[in-house]
């Protein structure tokens, strides 16, 4: 039988020769629903049936004697092509799948569609036996497309049901969950109320282990079944009864009893809770309401609690004191009615509560509150109001507290009192004096209003105080203070600002009014006698007058000027008033101490200091005398003018800076008589003048002591002058500090002589050598008897002590021929030559050698 | 029935270390992915025995390949992998994420041809021992209890002795052992020890 090749293929003759059931083989190859190839030896293509041609749009003759490389030049065949070599050459059989490798064939549905799919194949290689037992391969493709995608739908499908079984068993199982977790206990009864299942928190409820309870009786776990439960024909009852566990022990709980509706087995549903926690918080609360209650009565603070409608609902003991009624008679009442504030703060009250009532936020019912009790006595209170809540946070009413703050505000004002007034005289302090002032200042330039400035320095407290002791000037202070007082009327503010300084602040009076009562207050002090221990003492007061007005900016400022006037005043010979010119402003503070202060300060910064020296001279000249010298300070100022110790000594002296003084001229005239050398010896003493704050200074006594020694100056040919006052303010140290340079060989001299007291008792105490008559004495004795007799005196009790004398201030021949005649031993003044600077001094040795001093300079 | 000597057991190690190594590197060129096979041992057991051991090392549900051969010497190979492991094997070569306990036919067909190339692979090299061609039929996925597995073989009766190969995959580091497991009677057994012999030139035992 010849078999043409339309129908399926055969050798590359074309034409096959086969017995007919080969043929009907071949033709049902032709017909299945797949690819079948047959490959020779030599990896040709030997038969390929229908359906292989169909679905890769190959006809036959394009197949046969051909290798699968050659029919399919564009695809990557190396994994077939090892299928196949495996098959012929080591008879082996070999599947292809899909997944591991996709493409094995170029097939499609339809070829003639380009967008056609491919076919999902299964591909399988097998060895065969031909004729003379040539290996030939037999491949088979089958189409698994179909079955590719079915299994991919299954798996989708199989994905969501497993999406949807995992959710099912959330659910399940979160319903379980529930049951099992619940707090409540749960039991199923049935119909005859036996237990037919229980939760975990039944079990736990009932201590029961495992089913152990499961078939008993309900009665047995809850004793206290009420009769109308059993017998109520409802579906749902609660209960509360004592429930029994296993082992015997009871607890409280709640019971529900539910018949399971559609049941008709007649089964129910008991819900069980414990309550025994709960029962113990009631209590438990029960007794913090008790403590707060207990509270309440016996705190200080008055409690009023309120409803809404700030009616009152409760008042502590407190409260009932403070307010002096019953609790009866605040019960019920409008909260406002039972607060006996006055109308003000009533009103800012009713204001505040309501405002409460709406935010809830607390606050201050009103500041500075008193209450009137009974129409007279005021108690001022710290006084509060919060809202008062509901568990849900609505607001049902207020709660007010009120404290009784008298005695904090007695402390407060006792606080107050002392930080704005001096202990010792009651009368305001420094503090509170530039308060008022300040006020004062800003009236002044808010309405133009005159108001006036009293400042006042005592004269002679000083002395007081250092004579007598602290204890006679705190009391000379008193009594000043007191006589102040008089003088003023009650609007005037009396300040001590410190030490013996007094202020009075005279509101809304103008320099002339002002004047006459400082004049009156002036003379009051001056005719005050202060007695001590037996001693009287007369003391006065140096007043600067200021103006407050508009002009003035700061209160420093016009502190500042009532100094420079007080200070004036003391300049001008003490105990008198003097009233700022705020004309002269520059001028007046020239002359201001402040002023002085900070140019002192700058001088010694600067080294704007000098030397100047004036003569002593023996008044009975003998041939062979040497005369000695004064060393005086003189000061530049910027200008480079000199100025003259009377102007800034006393600054010097207010603000401690005598001793810097003192040091800069000890030093420089040692420096100076160092380089005189032998000259020295021309120079029988050299003066130099110490300040009462440097006398008794041990860091001073040993500076001096190191100045004079490095600089090799025989302490013979020193002299320092030291005045009574300064000797006198502290006389124990004065005298240690003189003893102790005297030995050193130098002597020591008392100045201005006679200005004080009591000089002559004190002459005793101190080892001078020589004694400095006031110039005061001197210059008027041509003129005045007295002073000439006090010259006079002086010089003899000088010599019954065996001192020496000066006078100063001899202006003329005719003093020195009275100084003669009196005995003074020796002179110094214009007279006899005036100062001149100290580094012209040798000059001066030579006319003093040549017989006179030049009268120049 | 002797078991392998030290020579024997060499020899085949070497013998069959030489395909598996071969069809690991056509498997990484098909699955575009580093893929390992090494042998680790090699036991000549009775068909009976085989199975206990595996069952003791607590594996008892298994899947794999089965692939009948003839020729000088006949019987069966399978691969056999644990279950679990087989699954995890073909998705790491499929680089398939699903995590679904089944493999779907597919996926079955995918584990047939892997177990195809190792097969054919060891067959190749037992050939080459023998020097005469071993044919062997397409494979076949099987999967079962062990037992069941190893036993019906389809021509159990004279499958009495089974040559077996532990073999270890490594694919993206993840190791996964299994069997590779030559069933045959006694007298292919027999043949190929003594072609084995003469190949490497040692005497049979």
């Amino acid at each position: 039988m010849q078999l043409r090749n339309s129908q399926f293929s055969g050798q590359s003759s074309g034409v096959y020769t086969m017995s007919a059931a080969t043929a009907i083989l071949y033709q049902t190859l032709g017909l299945i629903h797949g690819g079948v190839l047959l490959l020779d030896e030599n990896r040709r293509v030997e038969f390929v049936n229908r359906w292989l041609c169909d679905h890769s749009g190959k006809e036959p003759s394009l197949w046969i004697g051909k290798t699968l490389c050659e029919i399919f030049p564009e695809s990557e065949l190396g994994r077939i092509a090892r299928a196949i070599r495996d098959a012929l050459e080591h008879a082996q059989s070999s599947v292809l799948s899909h997944l591991l490798q996709p493409t094995i064939l170029p097939l499609y549905g339809n070829p003639k569609i380009p967008t056609c799919e491919p076919i999902i194949q299964s591909f399988v290689t097998r060895p065969l036996k031909g004729e003379l037992g040539h290996a030939k391969c037999l491949v088979q493709i089958s189409d698994i497309t179909s079955a590719y995608k079915r299994e991919q739908m299954q798996r989708k499908q199989s994905r969501e049901l497993a999406d949807l079984a995992a959710l099912h068993k959330a659910n399940d199982a979160q319903a379980r969950a529930i049951i099992e977790n619940i707090g409540d206990a749960l039991i199923t009864l049935d119909a005859g109320d036996n237990v037919e299942s229980m939760n975990t928190a039944a079990r736990k409820m009932f201590y029961a282990q495992g089913r152990d309870i499961v078939g008993s009786k309900f009665s047995d776990l809850c004793q206290s079944v009420p009769e109308s439960v059993a017998q109520s024909s409802e579906t749902s009852v609660d209960w509360e009864g004592m429930g029994v566990r296993v082992d015997g022990s009871e607890f409280v709980g709640e019971f529900n009893r539910t018949r399971i509706p559609l049941d008709e087995s007649g089964r129910a549903l008991v819900i069980a809770r414990d309550i025994t926690y709960q029962k113990k918080f009631e209590e438990t609360l029960f007794r913090e309401k008790e403590f707060a209650q207990v509270t309440l009565q016996s705190i200080a603070d008055a409690v009023i609690t309120t409803d809404e409608n700030t009616r009152v609902n409760s008042a502590n003991p407190a409260a009932q004191q403070l307010l002096a009624k019953t609790e009866d008679e605040l019960l019920g009442c409008e909260l406002m009615a039972c607060l006996p504030f006055d109308h003000i703060c009533r009103k800012e009250a009713t204001r505040v509560i309501k405002k409460v009532l709406e935010t809830g936020e607390s606050q201050p019912l009103c500041d500075a509150a008193e209450l009137v009790i009974a129409g007279e006595q005021r108690i001022p209170v710290d006084s509060n109001v919060a809202a008062l809540r509901s568990r849900d946070g609505n607001i049902i009413g207020t709660v007010t507290i009120l404290r009784d703050t008298s005695e904090a505000r007695r402390m407060q004002e006792m606080l107050t009192y002392q930080a704005t007034h001096d202990d010792l005289t009651k009368l305001i302090n420094r503090r509170e004096f530039d308060r008022r002032l300040g006020d004062m200042l800003i009236r002044a330039n808010c309405d133009g209003g005159i108001s006036t400035l009293i400042y006042m320095d005592l004269d002679q407290f000083k002395i007081v105080n250092d004579t007598c002791g602290h204890i006679a000037g705190d009391l000379l202070l008193q009594q000043v203070s007191g006589l102040l007082q008089t003088h003023i009327r009650a609007t005037d503010s009396l300040a001590r600002l410190g030490g013996d300084e007094f202020a009075i602040l005279l509101p809304g009076c103008n320099e002339r009014v002002a004047l006459r009562i400082a004049e009156t207050v002036r003379n009051a002090v001056n005719d005050h006698r202060f007695s001590w221990e037996g001693r009287s003492f007369a003391i006065g007061a140096s007043i600067g007058l200021v103006n407050i007005d508009a002009n003035w900016q700061r209160v420093d400022q016009i502190m500042s000027a009532a100094d420079a006037a007080c200070y004036i005043s003391k300049e001008n010979g003490r105990n008198r008033v003097t009233v700022y010119q705020q004309q002269g402003e520059e001028e007046q503070h020239r002359h201001g101490e402040m002023m002085w202060a900070s140019r002192i300060r700058g001088s010694l910064e600067k080294n704007r200091f000098m030397l100047y020296c004036q003569p002593i001279v023996p008044v009975n000249r003998d041939p062979d005398a040497r005369f000695s010298i004064e060393i005086l300070v003189r000061m530049l100022d910027d200008n480079g003018d000199m100025v003259a110790p009377m102007a800034f000594i006393p600054a010097a002296e207010r603000y401690d800076l005598m001793t810097h003084i003192d040091r800069w001229v000890v030093e420089h005239s040692a420096e100076y008589l160092n380089g005189l050398g032998s000259q020295l010896e021309h120079l029988d003493k050299c003066a130099i003048n110490l300040s009462a704050q440097s006398i008794g200074n041990e860091e001073f006594f040993e500076f001096i002591t190191q100045v004079i020694e490095s600089y090799r100056i025989p302490w013979t040919s020193l002299c320092f002058e030291v005045t009574e006052t300064a000797a006198m303010t502290n006389i124990d140290n004065a005298q240690r500090f003189i003893n102790e340079l005297v030995q050193k060989g130098c002597r020591f001299s008392l100045d201005d002589f006679g200005s004080g007291l009591s000089s002559f008792a004190y002459l005793k105490q101190l080892r001078v050598d020589y004694v400095k008559i006031d110039g005061a004495f001197v210059r008027n004795m041509l003129e005045d008897d007295i002073d000439a007799a006090m010259v006079r005196s002086i010089s003899d009790v000088a010599r019954s002590m065996n001192l020496k004398t000066i006078a100063e201030f001899v202006e003329n021949d005719q003093i020195l021929e009275k100084l003669a005649e009196a005995q003074v031993t020796y002179a110094q003044g214009y007279g006899i030559c005036r100062p001149f600077p100290l580094n012209e001094l040798e000059h001066y040795f030579k006319q003093w050698e040549a017989g006179r001093f030049k009268k120049i300079a | 029935m002797q078991l392998f000597s030290d020579y024997e057991r060499d020899a085949i190690v070497e013998v069959f270390n030489i395909g598996v190594g071969r069809a690991a590197a056509s498997l990484s060129e098909m699955v575009k992915q580093e893929v390992a096979m090494s042998l680790t041992r090699v036991e000549l057991q009775s068909c009976d025995k085989a199975v206990t051991e595996f069952v003791g090392s607590g594996i008892s549900a298994v899947r794999g390949v089965r692939e009948r051969f003839d020729g000088p010497l006949a019987g069966s190979a399978l691969l056999i992998l644990p279950r679990n492991k087989s699954l995890e094997l073909v998705r790491l070569l499929i680089q398939d994420e699903s995590d679904s306990d089944f493999l779907s036919e597919m996926e079955e067909e995918a584990l047939v041809e892997v177990g195809n190339i190792l097969l054919n692979a060891c067959l190749s090299s037992v050939a080459t021992v023998v020097g005469e061609e071993i044919a062997n039929q397409i494979p076949v996925s099987v999967s079962g209890e062990l037992s069941d597995v190893v036993t019906n073989t389809g021509f159990a009766e004279s499958a009495e002795m089974v040559l077996n190969l532990g073999v270890e995959f490594n694919v993206k580091g993840v190791d996964l052992s299994g069997c590779i497991s030559l069933l045959m009677d006694i007298e292919s057994i027999d043949i190929f020890r003594q072609k084995l012999a003469e190949y490497f030139g040692f005497d049979a035992a």
